[in-house]
């Protein structure tokens, strides 16, 4: 889309812009956020970022990718987020209850399948639930939507070797809790 | 679900069992955009345009005087501001000096060599009486009880070193009383209960017990530098100094009497609460004393008179 750098000090300009990008990137921006937040706080977080974006137009510069330049503001968005304790919160809650929510609605192959499954999925949540909201986080993002390390090292503004070692704690939390302790 | 990434680097032990266990779970759900949020989005934006319009109408209509007013107000803002702080800054300073930079009697003590003579000397001193105001200088009877409580906290250190337990009770007895006289804060009177209660004990040696004891300084500056109360603080050291001052020359220890820079931070503390012009001349009298390499018989005597003159007049103690 073509965006006029000049007449981007005018707001209701800017507010075109703005219906503009939705229209276009709308989509790509809240899965974004979704992806890393969970649904609830990732639609709020996406608001955000378009009404940041409506601030921050007069500043960008339209030789690079509108797109790149929606999804920076999303990522500190994002990392905004993760940083609040409060809002820390809210997004596990969301995730674990997206995941209890499709557990119920799955339809196994088998019947014993789908009991082994929903027993150690059951039993998953459960264990989860007792470890710290950080590392609850970082096991959902790496395990279950399979986040490469680096990812989730920039969202949470750590080193890789930092998160990894956070994520083998966790890892051997989870595994006591599940009763499968390996430690020597 | 194959979290098969950068596994020589990460996963020191075999994760598979992990994998497995989140393969149970349903797989993530792919997010969509809510119906509901291109229409927030631009309403929010309207909410800020708005704001900011009615901002816009506030300002006066011509901008240079508008501009020469705000600069003012601002430059006139920061004038106090900054006044203020210096203010608050040069107030501050005598505060940071409130605990003054003299020994601590338990370190005094210590470093007089003359043990035996002054666990003789700590065990005669006697417990003190209540005092007589008649005979005082009294400017407020909470300076009069903090200088006592000082000396009879000197006092209850050295006998406890010397391990007359029974001359120490006493002396940690006077030590509450003179603490509910001046309604100081309860915890420091439950540490010298604490204190004599390990005494009855008799399960440790004067020594150990002195050290437990000696924790009682800080604690009294700590409770007093908070709010801040300098009469109480600088009463209190006074009197635990002099105290200790009087027994290090009765033990005939020369040596550790060479602390003029004590006797000048007194002089300092005592000046600004306005003490009679007599014990500013006095401690000035014992500074150009203990200035010196040797001391005379005569000298320590002149020493001992001051000190006692000084108990009297501070402290209502009979010397």
């Amino acid at each position: 889309m073509d965006i006029d750098g000049q007449r981007l000090p005018d707001e209701e300009y800017r507010r075109e812009v703005v219906a503009a990008l939705m229209q276009a990137y709308g989509e790509t921006i809240t899965r974004y956020c979704m992806a890393w937040l969970g649904e609830g706080p990732g639609a709020e977080v996406a608001q955000e970022v378009f009404v940041t974006a409506w601030e921050r137009l007069p500043k960008y510069k339209p030789d690079g990718s509108i797109l790149g330049w929606l999804r920076g503001i999303a990522h500190n968005k994002c990392q905004q987020a993760f940083r609040n304790r409060q809002r820390q919160g809210e997004i596990v809650h969301h995730f674990m209850h997206a995941i209890r929510e499709e557990a119920h609605a799955e339809t196994p192959a088998t019947p014993e399948l789908g009991t082994m499954h929903k027993a150690l999925a059951a039993q998953l949540q459960a264990s989860l639930s007792q470890l710290q909201e950080v590392d609850r986080l970082l096991l959902l993002w790496y395990y279950w939507q399979d986040r490469p390390i680096r990812e989730i090292a920039a969202m949470v503004g750590k080193r890789e070797t930092a998160v990894r070692k956070r994520l083998e704690r966790a890892i051997q939390r989870l595994r006591e809790m599940m009763g499968h302790d390996t430690r020597p | 679900m194959t979290p098969d990434r950068e596994p020589e680097r990460f996963a020191p032990e075999p994760d598979d069992d992990v994998r497995r266990w989140f393969r149970a779970l349903p797989p993530p759900r792919e997010g969509q955009m809510p119906p509901y949020l291109r229409a927030n989005v631009l309403a929010r934006i309207d909410q800020r345009r708005a704001r900011r319009a009615a901002w816009i109408r506030w300002l006066p209509q011509q901008p240079a005087a508008w501009v020469t007013v705000a600069a003012v107000a601002l430059l006139c803002s920061l004038s106090v501001n900054i006044w203020w702080a210096v203010h608050m800054l040069g107030q501050s300073q005598p505060e940071a000096q409130r605990v003054l930079d003299v020994p601590s009697v338990y370190r005094f003590q210590q470093d007089i060599r003359n043990v035996q003579a002054l666990d003789a000397l700590a065990v005669q001193r006697p417990a003190l009486q209540e005092p007589s105001l008649g005979l005082a200088f009294v400017p407020q009877e909470p300076s009069l009880t903090a200088f006592r409580l000082g000396t009879v906290y000197a006092d209850a250190l050295a006998t406890l070193r010397s391990g007359a337990s029974e001359a120490a009770r006493q002396h940690v007895d006077s030590l509450i009383q003179l603490l509910e006289n001046l309604q100081a804060p309860a915890l420091l009177a439950e540490h010298l209960r604490h204190v004599q209660a390990l005494m009855d004990s008799r399960r440790y040696a004067g020594e150990q017990l002195a050290k437990l004891l000696a924790l009682f300084e800080p604690l009294y500056a700590m409770e007093y530098a908070h709010p801040p109360d300098p009469q109480a603080l600088a009463f209190f050291q006074a009197g635990a100094w002099l105290e200790n001052i009087l027994l290090a020359t009765q033990a005939g220890d020369a040596a550790v009497l060479k602390q003029a820079p004590a006797v000048q931070q007194i002089h300092t503390a005592l000046a600004r609460l306005e003490v009679p012009r007599e014990v500013l001349g006095e401690l000035e009298a014992l500074r150009q004393l203990l200035t010196r390499r040797e001391l005379t018989a005569d000298q320590s005597s002149e020493i001992q008179r001051l000190t006692k003159s000084l108990q009297r007049t501070l402290g209502a103690i009979p010397g």
